[in-house]
């Protein structure tokens, strides 16, 4: 079930008229019961594999906290990161692994073995969700979840099961131990974000892929420079639709249930460095990444050597992430590298300020910060969008062919779909604010916003229904 | 609040540029089924099960933008299906019938359904049943498909830009009936139920209100009716030097019907409506009168529902409210004039 369609909706009415009638544990067995319904909505032979990792973890952290041994607790810990990672590496890397290492090995796999090979939707990162709850037990920042119902709840719950954001046990667990308090200012907040989030989809997201899928689905020789530029800021635009739209309704249906997330997205591309963009971009998972494999492979604990191979290793782990593929490990070893620039340029202990810049030099600076930060962001997209290789080459190639030279003549998108990018530059422009002069949205702003968003979902067509970009991860 | 404004919104759209935007139309094959008809024709669009269905409808494209599944299957006749092609003779599209048990059908005659404008050089894409519909092929069984089928097109002087545009069209339909028939295999076809609320939400959408398509952004803002190039098709396809064609495609109908006919089908053949300007070219070639003799000759009613002004996408394809209005029209010409019951 996806969140764009109308029988999600039809599924979640009744369910949250349920959630707040209902006495409070009953409520949690009708949401964890929901949330197996919208998982197995998809394809019902995939619940075991979801439960079967709740039910390990479960178990697991009940083990690690009930001993003080020290090698038994490794131990213990050790079979839920070897379970959990084994089998998001058994889904979502066979093929490529077989592909690219069998034949290394003296074994090729026949043509189209694995065409037919299906990744359960969600598994990243329910299997982050589930590692970092036994994590966090073993490193005594939590205690293990009392009631099997609650901890099921916290690992299946829809709003965030199959795209994320990427919740912490510590944050969410507790919010399950006393009944939610009803209150209509949330309610309301919860209502415009589900609004905010489907506008971003739909109107936002599904036809900018219109410009997107023109130059790296088509033939993108045949395009202008212009027209590559253009789709490749396209991308960057939809992306960010596309999943700051979905995390933006899991966060209002959480919100409508009297739940609190965390925030996925803080306007991304206003971001004066790539340190900041990644406080900034799919944030759950960049923490995610920084807690439990950056700080556990030493941070930046060994000298600068180590920190920079710990960044590399990090950006390039959360590169294969997201899917599996080599363009998605070029596309984290170009992160990776740009934070090395980034540190090596302002020096290790260097922060970077969110705050409004002083002066006139510091606001050229910032704004300069920006566009380089905006452009390299983008460049590197090439490789997260295009299918391979070839596709990044060639967009690449015309992306830099000097606009004026006869050989970048071809085929001019229009710019008619830029007034899409219209809200997205709001939505920065409105964090701008907020981080620069402490200015937050009024009440009645976001009401005259919803409302224009509300008429333009029923205005604009979508080009044609795709499914949300982060499921394939 | 946020209602309010959206209503006013909505209001305001409605009264100004809304109402200079085209209408929206059904989307054909979206998510449909394809069978092979013959080499050199290619395969025919079908809509519902065809195989169960009491009722089939049958023509080119008009069939596919004109007639709502969703309302005839819910009218009391029993089940509906379609079976169409674009541009595709109705000789052709009444082809699959010829093996099916005996029920009842509804022919829709238009013009292009007696001479197909397909390109020669596409010809080469129908030659033989291709991946390309076939929703049980596998990924990979397109992609080489496609591989190759862009060198054969490209060998037949088509553009690498043309070639690979129509290899993309199908390419993107087998994906989607591929999408449609992975789902039937589930143990409960979820797919089905959200395309079909999604459908219904839609239509309620767009019997209400002018809506916005960014597909057509590349060429203008507003998608707006444009009668230009259908015409100069239709004038074409009707065109004196076309008259012997027309008059041998008649002729195979006539056959066809007069052969279903015998063979214990129930047979109406309607004429669905077009916008005056195209009604005209029809009628002036002296078409609209051999379209009108088929059924007269195999002794078939026959209900011709004119021209309707403002009801179409581009002056034959009719856009949802006038579709919604034939479909009716139609259902109820079937069971009120000539009795069908289910």
């Amino acid at each position: 079930m996806v969140f764009d369609s109308v029988s999600f909706w039809l599924f979640f009415a009744p369910l949250l008229l349920g959630w707040w009638a209902l006495p409070f544990r009953a409520a949690k067995g009708l949401a964890l019961a929901g949330s197996l319904a919208f998982y197995g909505w998809w394809n019902p032979l995939y619940l075991p594999l979801l439960v079967g990792s709740a039910v390990l973890d479960y178990f697991v952290a009940g083990r690690i906290a009930a001993t003080e041994r020290a090698s038994t607790r490794r131990a213990w810990v050790s079979l839920s990161l070897l379970a959990n990672l084994g089998l998001l590496a058994a889904f979502k890397y066979t093929p490529l692994l077989a592909r690219d290492l069998g034949p290394l090995l003296g074994w090729t796999p026949r043509e189209g073995l694995f065409d037919e090979w299906v990744v359960p939707v969600g598994i990243s990162f329910y299997t982050f969700q589930t590692l970092s709850y036994t994590l966090d037990v073993y490193r005594r920042q939590l205690t293990p979840a009392r009631s099997f119902i609650d901890f099921a709840l916290y690992v299946a719950f829809f709003p965030q099961l199959v795209a994320g954001p990427i919740v912490r046990a510590r944050s969410f667990l507790p919010q399950l131990e006393r009944s939610p308090r009803w209150r209509g200012t949330r309610f309301e907040l919860g209502l415009y974000r589900c609004v905010e989030g489907l506008f971003l989809k739909m109107v936002v997201a599904d036809n900018l892929a219109i410009v997107v899928e023109r130059v790296y689905d088509g033939n993108v020789l045949a395009q202008s420079t212009w027209s590559a530029w253009f789709g490749t800021i396209a991308f960057g635009a939809q992306i960010f639709a596309d999943f700051a739209g979905y995390s933006g309704i899991a966060i209002g249906l959480a919100m409508l249930m009297g739940l609190r997330f965390p925030e996925n997205f803080r306007a991304p591309y206003i971001s004066a460095g790539l340190s900041e963009f990644w406080t900034r971009w799919h944030v759950t998972l960049s923490s995610w990444l920084r807690d439990y494999l950056y700080i556990s492979l030493g941070g930046n604990r060994n000298g600068a050597a180590r920190t920079h191979v710990n960044l590399m290793l990090t950006m390039l782990l959360g590169g294969l992430w997201h899917g599996a593929a080599w363009t998605f490990v070029a596309w984290g070893a170009l992160h990776g590298l740009g934070l090395w620039v980034e540190r090596w340029l302002r020096g290790p202990r260097a922060k970077t300020s969110t705050g409004r810049p002083s002066g006139a030099l510091g606001l050229v600076r910032r704004v300069a910060a920006m566009a380089v930060t905006f452009v390299f962001v983008h460049i590197t997209w090439v490789f997260f969008r295009a299918k391979d290789f070839g596709v990044a080459r060639d967009v690449l190639s015309r992306l830099f062919t000097i606009p004026w030279s006869e050989s970048a003549a071809g085929v001019d998108t229009s710019l008619r779909f830029a007034v899409l990018l219209i809200p997205i530059v709001l939505l920065h422009a409105a964090m701008l604010c907020r981080d620069w002069f402490g200015l937050r949205t009024p009440a009645w702003l976001r009401g005259v916003g919803a409302g224009l968003m509300l008429a333009a979902l029923f205005i604009v067509r979508r080009g044609e229904a795709r499914d949300f970009v982060y499921f394939q991860f | 609040m946020a209602l309010i404004v959206a209503a006013g919104a909505l209001a305001a759209w409605q009264h100004t540029l809304g109402g200079t935007v085209a209408p929206h139309g059904l989307e054909p094959f979206q998510g449909e089924q394809m069978i092979w008809v013959g080499p050199g024709i290619g395969p025919v669009g079908v809509g519902g099960d065809i195989a169960a269905s009491d009722i089939l409808v049958v023509g080119d494209s008009r069939v596919g933008h004109g007639f709502h599944l969703s309302i005839a299957n819910r009218f009391g006749l029993g089940r509906f299906g379609t079976i169409w092609g674009g541009g595709t003779e109705t000789a052709f599209a009444l082809l699959p019938l010829m093996d099916m048990p005996p029920r009842a059908v509804v022919v829709c005659l238009s013009p292009l359904g007696l001479i197909g404008p397909q390109n020669d050089k596409f010809k080469t894409l129908l030659r033989e049943p291709h991946p390309g519909y076939d929703a049980t092929a596998s990924p990979r069984a397109v992609r080489e498909w496609a591989a190759r089928e862009v060198q054969v097109l490209t060998a037949e002087g088509l553009s690498e830009a043309e070639a690979g545009a129509a290899i993309d069209w199908w390419v993107k339909r087998q994906r989607l009936a591929r999408h449609r028939w992975l789902a039937e295999q589930r143990w409960f076809d979820t797919v089905a139920l959200d395309k079909t609320w999604s459908y219904e939400l839609d239509r309620w959408r767009a019997l209400r209100l002018q809506t916005i398509e960014p597909t057509a952004w590349q060429q203008a803002w507003f998608k707006r009716p444009n009668f230009n190039v259908s015409s100069a098709v239709y004038r074409q396809a009707t065109n004196a030097s076309k008259a012997e064609v027309q008059r041998a495609a008649a002729k195979s109908i006539v056959g066809r019907l007069g052969e279903l006919k015998a063979r214990g089908w129930k047979i109406a053949c309607v004429r669905l409506p077009v916008e005056p300007v195209l009604r005209k070219i029809e009628d002036e070639s002296g078409t609209g009168a051999l379209l009108a003799s088929i059924p007269a000759m195999t002794a078939l009613p026959y209900l011709d529902l004119g021209s309707w002004d403002g009801a179409t996408l581009d002056g034959s394809h009719l856009a949802w409210p006038g579709a919604d209005r034939a479909t009716r029209a139609i259902l109820r010409w079937l069971r009120d004039d000539l009795g069908w019951r289910h």
